[in-house]
């Protein structure tokens, strides 16, 4: 369980995190979604106690990280893939971290065998690909059979094969009743890994549901009309209970009817339909729309036609 | 899928000061640039010490040599046990492993105190390899050319201080590592502070004749803590071998304080 109330970090004038309340339960992957520079990275650093939040305070099973009393078998976090000196050994950079808390070197073989890393236990971490990097953070947080296990980025650089290992995993892992916190700035990921997803941008909080219901919401058809009798149409529409809203003259985003009822609809009012399109929003649009005014670095839209 | 847990006692498994220690001495041992610095450190001592026994035994019938003609090595070899103790911090913070470090230990303070300890066993360690090899290499050099050596009460202390002083220098570089935290940075300060500073004052002083200047350089870091390297009691108005040791100690000791106060405020 990792409660944040009111966590808010500002870096002088620049709000990072803002006034951040959130519960990530147990028996179940939370996904931490939100673009980059959304505060995600920093949220969970403040949870480990690696940064100071300048107001409100998160705990890890009901205690602040810096006050608990064996942080590794209590929290895992794969923070960063670099959290490791180059220059030592796979098995010394584990070894030494067990040393911490007493762990015997038996655990160490054991997570390194668990994440697959026996081939380069050995060899110094210099080397490393980004893949096996992961793993290494990943087999680091497992160190200490933790009940709470934080995942940033979990994904970031992994082959495609590693991608479902990570998701099998995590999925796993919460399977056994441990609390599995995990972040990704791709919707697409979070959705297939997690049951709650807590979306953040620009440092808030935007939404806090169970992917179900975020899928559920996003699946939403609309229809899309052009016509010179716009609001005639509209008129129409609303009656047969439909929703409807315009951003453009002459063009009508109609949800609740089948397209083929709105033709039928028109031809009997003798209107002229010139486009009638059926639009299915995906989670990948619901995502972009919650965090459209989020986000940081904006890319210039794709002509038409290039996506979708 | 295999088993996630394992059949671990949980009890007694969390961090202990012994334990933060024993991780720090894993993580020191198991890097090879610990290696490197060590050797080039007894390197250092004891060719320099081999040179200046086979200078000496080429004046026929020369004076009896005395402890620092085995011990000249050390302005130098304190720049690599120095490198050595600022990297124990800085090769963190510029991996990133500080990270995993203090997930592990969230305790601030304990963990500067367990680096502390390593840097200073190791330099202690160092030290004395660095300071028997020069022995080993230099008296028979000595015996051979028929120069006498004196090992009194005075050499003695000579020889001890050479590796306390290259101890306490692992630990000033140690205590500017915290506080800078880059390690080019924090070598380049080191050894600005224990081996450039004393020679610009010492230029400043003989060209502008200043008095005060004199003294200052009197108790510069490196120049107070080598008294107690010397066997020149007096010479030149340099501090007492102890006084001038315990005045290096207390810079050194300035730092980490300084060092420990800014490892445990910072973010990250």
């Amino acid at each position: 369980m990792i409660e944040a109330k009111g966590l808010t970090k500002r870096y002088g004038d620049k709000v990072a995190v803002d006034d951040v309340t959130f519960t990530v339960r147990p028996g179940a992957v939370t996904g931490f979604l939100g673009p980059n520079g959304a505060g995600k990275s920093t949220t969970m650093r403040m949870i480990v106690g690696l940064t100071r939040p300048t107001e409100g305070s998160v705990t890890v099973a009901g205690q602040r990280y810096a006050e608990l009393r064996s942080p590794l078998t209590t929290v895992g976090a794969l923070l960063d893939a670099k959290a490791v000196h180059g220059g030592r050994t796979a098995y010394h950079h584990l070894l030494a971290l067990a040393a911490t808390h007493g762990i015997p070197k038996s655990r160490v073989h054991e997570v390194i065998e668990l994440t697959g890393l026996d081939a380069v236990a050995g060899k110094r971490v210099k080397g490393f690909s980004l893949g096996m990097g992961q793993r290494l953070g990943i087999a680091a947080a497992l160190l200490g059979d933790p009940q709470v296990l934080i995942f940033d980025e979990p994904v970031n650089g992994l082959d495609p094969e590693g991608v479902r290992w990570v998701r099998t995993f995590a999925r796993y892992l919460a399977s056994e009743g441990r609390t599995v916190f995990l972040s990704s700035h791709l919707m697409s990921e979070v959705a297939l890994t997690a049951d709650h997803v807590i979306v953040i941008g620009k440092g808030r909080v935007l939404a806090d549901a169970p992917v179900a219901e975020l899928v559920a919401g996003a699946g939403r058809q609309s229809v899309r009309v052009r016509t010179d009798r716009a609001s005639e149409l509209a008129e129409l529409l609303a009656r047969s209970g439909a929703t409807i809203a315009s951003d453009e003259a002459g063009v009508l985003e109609i949800s609740g009817l089948e397209a083929a009822d709105i033709a039928g609809t028109a031809a009997a009012a003798g209107i002229v339909l010139l486009e009638l399109t059926p639009i299915t929003t995906s989670l990948e649009d619901a995502y972009m729309a919650l965090t459209d005014d989020a986000v940081e670095y904006r890319t210039h839209e794709v002509p038409a036609g290039v996506t979708r | 899928m295999s088993a996630v847990t394992t059949a671990m006692p949980n009890i007694g498994i969390r961090p202990t000061f012994a334990r933060v220690t024993r991780s720090e001495w894993i993580k020191l041992r198991s890097l090879r640039s610990t290696l490197w610095t060590a050797i080039a450190t007894v390197v250092v001592m004891a060719g320099f010490a081999a040179l200046f026994a086979w200078a000496l035994t080429s004046f026929a019938d020369g004076p009896p040599a005395d402890a620092t003609a085995l011990t000249i090595g050390y302005p130098i070899a304190q720049l690599t046990v120095a490198a050595l103790g600022a990297l124990v911090v800085t090769g963190e913070f510029s991996t990133g492993a500080h990270r995993s470090t203090l997930a592990a230990e969230p305790r601030r303070l304990r963990v500067v105190l367990s680096k502390g300890l390593i840097v200073l066993g190791a330099g202690l360690g160092i030290g004395v390899l660095a300071v028997g090899a020069s022995l080993a290499v230099a008296l028979p050099i000595l015996q051979a050319g028929g120069v006498d050596v004196e090992l009194s009460g005075d050499a003695i202390r000579a020889l001890v201080g050479t590796v306390l002083y290259l101890a306490v220098s692992a630990l000033f570089a140690y205590g500017v590592g915290l506080i800078v935290r880059n390690s080019a940075a924090a070598i380049t300060t080191t050894v600005g502070l224990l081996f450039v500073l004393p020679i610009i004052v010492q230029i400043a002083a003989a060209m502008t004749g200043v008095e005060w200047l004199w003294d200052a350089y009197e108790y510069l870091p490196s120049t107070a803590g080598s008294a107690i390297t010397g066997m020149s009691m007096g010479g030149a108005g340099s501090l007492e071998p102890w006084t001038g040791f315990a005045v290096f100690g207390g810079y050194t000791a300035a730092l980490l304080v300084a060092g420990a106060f800014a490892f445990s405020r910072r973010d990250d």
